[in-house]
């Protein structure tokens, strides 16, 4: 679960930067990906652990 | 203990430099043997010869040291293996019970008298242990779903609708096979790490203290309670972290090797 929870802005996050590297962006993609990939890890610990609760 | 004291006597922090001692035996060869390679050899040799000594001559009506080999089988078998794999943990017994007690030899030397240096505070300790069980949770997950099946299961989550896919399947991709070994590493070395410095620290805060001039003596009583109180909390810890690095193992294996996710 905690895994899954830092990989979900690390990797995001990362792709974000890499968008914003190749587009000439400052900073721009970069938090929106953390903030995607975080939402998307809570999505995900839903999915596996929380739904059948 | 090794006393983080300056030469002249005064307070001086612990740092890093605590978990690289110098070689002790085969000085300068690529076999070169350090005092956490000598405690984590000794401790191999005393988990190994208590098992050996305990089956060896396994009887209906157990006595002896054979008692206490089947208590340290049963701790494990009802509280992790049991727990956290049921029926299938069987097959899995052996690893885990021996990972458990090396794991929890290894993590007690940080509070044993003439050791003091927990052999689970360098990272190659842990590492390895964490790569074996990457290995034997990702093998065994595709023996029993075969490749493609095990790789579906666990980079497709069932009930997301397919376009949340694009998102979902990279997290997933580096939380199951590049952060589980990686969190497995760091949750057991951290704790041990951490540990080890406080104890050096309040203890060898004592020293200094005891050996400063005035008042000032007086501190040393708090300090060196301070320093009794976290070794017993360094006892709670060994066993808790050898714990939750056997159950989580005990875990992935299941969910590996288990349809459902």
């Amino acid at each position: 679960m905690v895994g899954t929870l830092v990989a979900g802005p690390l990797v995001w996050g990362l792709i974000g930067l890499g968008i914003d590297q190749v587009v000439g962006t400052t900073r721009i993609f970069l938090p929106i990906g953390v903030a995607l990939g975080f939402i998307t890890s809570l999505l995900l610990v839903y999915v596996r652990y929380g739904r059948d609760a | 203990m090794p006393m983080a004291t300056a030469d002249d006597g005064g307070f001086k922090a612990p740092t890093v430099g605590e978990f690289f001692p110098g070689g002790l035996l085969f000085v300068g060869t690529p076999f070169e043997m350090t005092r956490i390679n000598l405690i984590g050899l000794l401790m191999t040799g005393v988990v190994s010869v208590f098992f050996v000594m305990a089956f060896a001559k396994p009887r209906l009506v157990p006595s002896g040291v054979q008692n206490l080999g089947e208590m340290a089988v049963d701790l494990v078998q009802k509280n992790v293996i049991d727990e956290a794999l049921g029926e299938k943990g069987k097959k899995y017994a052996p690893y885990l019970i021996s990972m458990f007690w090396l794991l929890l030899a290894f993590n007690i030397t940080g509070i044993l008298p003439t050791m003091h240096l927990p052999v689970t505070s360098v990272i190659a300790i842990p590492l390895m242990f964490a790569v074996i069980a990457w290995l034997v949770f990702n093998i065994q997950g595709i023996r029993a779903l075969g490749f493609w099946h095990y790789l579906k299961a666990n980079l497709f989550p069932p009930g997301i609708p397919w376009p949340i896919y694009i998102l979902v399947t990279p997290i997933e991709f580096v939380s199951t096979f590049l952060l589980r070994p990686l969190t497995l590493t760091i949750r057991l070395l951290a704790n041990m790490m951490a540990g080890h410095l406080l104890l050096v620290l309040f203890f060898s805060a004592t020293s200094a203290l005891l050996l400063a001039d005035g008042f000032v003596k007086v501190f040393a009583i708090p300090s060196y309670l301070m320093g009794l109180a976290f070794t017993l909390f360094e006892i709670l810890i060994a066993v808790l972290q050898a714990y939750i690095f056997t159950l989580l193992t005990a875990v992935y294996i299941d969910s590996a090797t288990s349809e459902e996710h």
